[in-house]
């Protein structure tokens, strides 16, 4: 792969880096949901107990303030909008849009709220920031009627947000205001408060001012500025929904307490009106007062939430000392908060005493039981005593997925001890589906026995693929020392052999003239000289050969100091300059200057003649340059004697993927080398990261040899 | 200057400033006030007060209480969340006295400015205040009331009463101990401990009236047996005159209709208001005043729709008087 293709692929690969963050950015900021499927994980809930089925999200508690958001804090202008029903009679239900900095509580985020309230029969829009602002409550035409679904719309842009209700009867009813000072961006969202709730078909995306004139149709927005930003329904005071609320509490005939239900006739059923709190809906209704809880096996009321208060006439029996109630008449007296549950022992809740209530437990995972599909079953330890949580494995998927052996659970539930449920366990506890019903008090330690084999592969590979990467690295050193071995047998070549060379063919001349009766005098002098010489290049080969390292960090100096060694004593004039800011330079870049440099120095003073020199190295921002020029006799002249030379120099710049050219103009030799520098932190450059870089070049280039 | 050099000198300038960034805090630009509970209209107003308070030394506050108002577990959570956040102050209404003095203690020996209103806590520190409202006066108000509307001649019952508050306990020796001195000629006929739960305390109420001897008047005294009483006296099978005076602003719009008599109401806002100008006084590290009493205000339809009642109990405008 050459250059310029590498360049290629390297920009293709940046591109497409910076494309993906673009729509991974644009994603993210971007408005867009279509209903509460498939996005299980990107909604969390603040309160509440949350239901997804069929589409449909319900909150079946009675909690002031339950809301569940989703969406991004970076989204800005938007419509949201949703079908809402309302579950219980008294409360309010809606959407909440520009959510910040939610936290789980009544109005305990910064953001706006719009929806319908049973209260006063209005549709509602105000801000909430850890406090309520109400800015318009307009009466709805002929009320708000409970388990019916109304499609809400709100649309924000800027600081200004409208709302539009559509009615069963085909009206609807408009409300909005314009703001000097809002959030401007944040997350959606749904929201009850003292009811259940019910949503559909929800949905965001982006809006405009056009979207949101268009849901005003004309309905001016209010302000603070014409004194219209608040707006209450004209019957907002008034006591009569409280009286009505008040009158719908009215207690009907005579309750009795669950414990003394525990006495009626075990062989036949007793009707029977008992009065206590929802705890539990699924797998079935467990209502408890402060006596003791009963099971609700089948019950005239759809909407029934956890924390209302009811009141139950229905056919009671007992079997195996737990109780039923069929075909109860229900009756709603309250919507209240659930009670926090007491925290019991896995002892006292074996003792059967508890069978019924809402409790909380605390247990070390021992298994996940085989699960069907709606259902998890868990083994807990606690005490010694090993019970069973039945756990809706719709509710608590994610939770599920998550739980590892050895883990310390807290849970809230409802005890039951019949074997139906807790099979050869002391008890079972009947999960419920509130939000915190499910804690992790306590992970389990890492060295479970599967994370042992894990970390054992783990070091395996590790310790395998280290050696790969030790022999890699053995390899390729001992192909560097045969490199430079190569490079030495040249410079023997060179200097040594070819002298011996001369050396032997002299002293055949010598026993030639002997033979010839002739002196050899003259033949004895030149091998004399050829030893001498032969001498003086070895000696000068071995001292390059020295290492150089400590004064690699200054290259000019030390290449200016290795001329002026070589022409100790002689006239040649030496001029060294280094241009642009020295830096640090990797040490095989350094030492291949350095080597190359000392050659041509080397060349210059030994075989050109040349009465000056030239040194200059000039560092670029990505380049580095030595330029070595002498005014001696041609390359062509010298050849002969720096053929080698100039070899082990091409080679050295291979080596570093540097560019070497040597070039005579007539009044003598200039040397150039060249090579790119890449641009690494100061700590790292020098280190391996550089070596790593020019190996990949080198394999690059090798590559391309070979193809 | 070798480049080298000169990153050595850039790297160590650049560490000194992290670490002189990393050392310092931001000086925290709110106040935390945790309320009873946010699900009831009756701390908005100090809310509302706090708002005014905490502005006057550059503060905001942030107000957030459990959902319930028995919900202890949640305002120990929300206190200690507090305690370990970026807060100048926490302003705590305790749902109970004894479990949250140990918490208090400890935020307060860490030197975090503290107020504590309704309950006294016993902890006596310079970071320390405690706002409480006479408690004892009110229950003299209450009984004063219930001997002018009785004229001095009748039964009582008292409903709601939480042996586990003081200001409870305090509420009931006053209106007790001035019926006796008073109104010698009113009895109290029975009484009723009480809770948050609003199905019980109106079950409480009509257990009240259906009682052997006719009761002509309800003294309750929190705000869900207040609610309960006025529920009981709608349900009554056999209406007959009832009088109510009950405790706390939750339920004001019946003083209208007469339906309910008086409602002895803490000073909220004026509460609050004080409460973050303690804690303004503690930011700015004076000492802070340790008790501070006031006086209850009783709404009665005399004076319901007064500027006293407005000013004191309402929590209008408290997002106008800080953002817009």
């Amino acid at each position: 792969m050459s250059k310029s293709k590498l360049k290629v692929v390297l920009s293709i690969v940046v591109l497409a880096i910076a494309a993906a963050a673009w729509a991974g950015y644009r994603s993210l900021m971007r408005p867009s949901i279509a209903g509460f499927s498939n996005q299980a994980d990107a909604w969390t809930p603040y309160g509440g107990a949350w239901q997804l089925s069929d589409g449909i999200m319900r909150n079946n508690s009675d909690e002031r303030g339950a809301k569940l958001l989703g969406g991004s804090k970076y989204w800005k202008d938007y419509s949201v909008e949703s079908d809402v029903a309302l579950l219980g009679s008294y409360g309010d239900t809606g959407l909440i849009v520009r959510a910040r900095d939610p936290e789980q509580g009544v109005d305990s985020y910064s953001g706006f709220f719009a929806g319908l309230r049973t209260l006063d029969n209005t549709l509602l829009l105000g801000r909430s920031d850890f406090g309520w602002e109400e800015y318009k409550a307009t009466p709805i035409p002929g009320n708000i009627e409970v388990r019916r679904f109304y499609h809400l719309k709100v649309v924000v842009v800027g600081c200004s947000i409208g709302v539009m209700v559509n009615l069963p009867g085909g009206g609807v009813v408009r409300e909005g205001v314009e703001l000097t000072n809002c959030n401007r961006t944040g997350e959606v969202g749904v929201k009850s408060y003292q009811t259940p709730a019910m949503w559909k078909n929800f949905r965001v995306q982006p809006a405009t001012m056009d979207d949101l004139n268009a849901l005003m149709g004309g309905t001016a927005l209010g302000s603070h500025r014409a004194g219209t930003l608040y707006g209450v329904a004209q019957h907002a005071n008034d006591i009569g929904p409280i009286q009505q609320e008040a009158l719908n509490h009215r207690l009907e005939g005579v309750t009795v307490p669950v414990a003394e239900l525990k006495l009626l006739s075990p062989t036949t059923a007793t009707q029977a009106s008992i009065r206590g709190v929802v705890r539990l809906l699924s797998p079935m209704v467990y209502v408890e007062d402060a006596t003791g809880g009963i099971a609700v096996e089948s019950h005239d009321a759809p909407a029934l939430a956890i924390g209302d208060e009811v009141q139950i006439t229905g056919s009671i029996s007992r079997s195996a000392g737990l109780l039923v109630m069929r075909e109860g008449h229900v009756k709603i007296l309250w919507s209240n908060n659930p009670a926090s549950p007491p925290m019991i022992t896995a002892d006292e809740a074996a003792t059967g005493d508890e069978d019924g209530r809402l409790v909380v437990l605390q247990g070390t995972l021992m298994r996940t039981l085989e699960t069907s599909g709606q259902e998890g079953v868990l083994e807990l330890e606690a005490r010694g005593e090993v019970f069973r949580v039945i756990v809706e494995a719709n509710n608590y998927e994610r939770e599920l997925s998550k739980l590892r052996p050895g883990s310390e659970l807290q849970l809230t539930g409802v005890i039951r001890s019949d074997p139906g449920f807790a099979g050869d366990s002391a008890f079972a506890l009947l999960l419920s589906p509130s939000q915190g019903a499910l804690r992790v008090t306590h992970e389990a330690p890492w060295w479970t026995r599967r994370h042992i084999v894990y970390v054992t592969i783990l070091v395996l590979v590790l310790a395998v693929g280290g050696v790969m990467i030790y022999n890699e690295i053995k390899h390729r050193y001992l192909l560097h020392v045969l490199e430079e071995r190569e490079l030495l047998a040249h410079d023997l070549h060179d200097t040594v052999s070819q002298s011996f060379a001369g050396i032997g063919f002299q002293l055949r001349a010598v026993e030639d003239t002997l033979g010839s009766g002739k002196s050899p005098q003259l033949q004895l002098g030149r091998a004399q000289t050829m030893v001498r010489e032969s001498h003086e290049e070895l000696r000068r080969s071995i001292t390059t050969l020295r290492s150089e390292v400590a004064s690699l960090s200054n290259l000019a100096a030390a290449l200016k100091a290795c001329a002026e060694r070589l022409v100790e004593g002689g006239s040649l004039t030496i001029e060294c300059v280094s241009e642009g800011e020295p830096r640090r330079l990797p040490l095989r870049v350094a030492d291949c200057f350095f080597r190359i440099g000392q050659e041509s120095i080397s060349n210059a003073v030994l075989h050109a003649e040349a009465s000056s020199l030239s040194i200059r190295l000039r560092y670029e921002a990505r380049h580095l340059t030595l330029l070595i020029v002498d005014n001696g006799r041609w390359l062509s002249e010298k050849k002969e004697s720096t053929g080698n030379g100039l070899f082990g120099m091409s080679k050295r710049a291979e080596m570093i993927g540097a560019h070497l050219q040597v070039s005579s103009d007539g009044h003598g030799t200039s040397v150039r080398l060249e090579t790119e520098l890449v641009r690494l932190p100061h700590l790292l450059n020098g280190s391996g990261v550089h070596g790593f870089w020019l190996y990949l070049k080198d394999s690059i280039r090798k590559g391309e040899r070979h193809d | 200057m070798s480049s080298s050099a000169g990153f050595r000198r850039w790297l160590m300038a650049s560490l000194m400033l992290l670490a002189v960034v990393a050392g310092c805090r931001r000086a925290p630009k709110q106040i935390t006030l945790i309320p009873i509970t946010t699900g009831v209209p009756l701390w908005d107003a100090a809310h509302a007060g706090a708002v005014v308070g905490a502005a006057s030394c550059g503060l905001g506050v942030h107000y957030n209480g459990p959902a319930r108002d028995d919900d202890l577990q949640g305002q120990l959570t929300l206190f200690d969340n507090s305690r370990r956040g970026e807060y100048a102050g926490i302003i705590l209404v305790p749902i109970q006295a004894q479990a949250l003095r140990n918490p208090v203690q400890r935020a307060a020996s860490a030197g975090l400015p503290i107020v504590v209103i309704g309950e006294d806590l016993g902890i006596r520190r310079s970071n320390v205040a405690y706002f409480l409202s006479d408690e004892r006066l009110g229950g003299q108000m209450a009984a004063d009331e219930i001997g002018a509307l009785l004229h001095g001649k009748g039964a009582v019952a008292i409903m709601g009463l939480d042996l586990n508050r003081s200001s409870s306990l305090e509420r009931e020796r006053g209106f007790e101990a001035e019926l006796s001195k008073s109104f010698p000629g009113i009895q109290v006929v029975g009484r009723r401990s009480g809770s948050v739960n609003l199905a019980q305390e109106q079950q409480i109420g009509q257990e009240l009236l259906s009682l052997p001897v006719q009761v002509d008047a309800l003294v309750a005294l929190s705000a869900a047996s207040t609610r309960g009483a006025y529920f009981a006296k709608l349900n009554q099978a056999d209406p007959r005159p009832l009088h109510i005076v009950g405790f706390d602003q939750d339920l004001l719009m019946p003083i209208n209709t007469g339906e309910i008599d008086a409602i002895v109401a803490m000073r909220t806002r004026q509460i609050g208001k004080m409460a973050a100008e303690a804690i303004c006084a503690g930011v700015r590290g004076e000492p802070m005043k340790a008790g501070t009493v006031v006086q209850p205000l009783l709404v009665t339809a005399a004076n319901i729709g007064g500027a006293e009642v407005a000013d004191e109990l309402l929590d209008r405008a408290w997002w106008d008087e800080r953002k817009e």
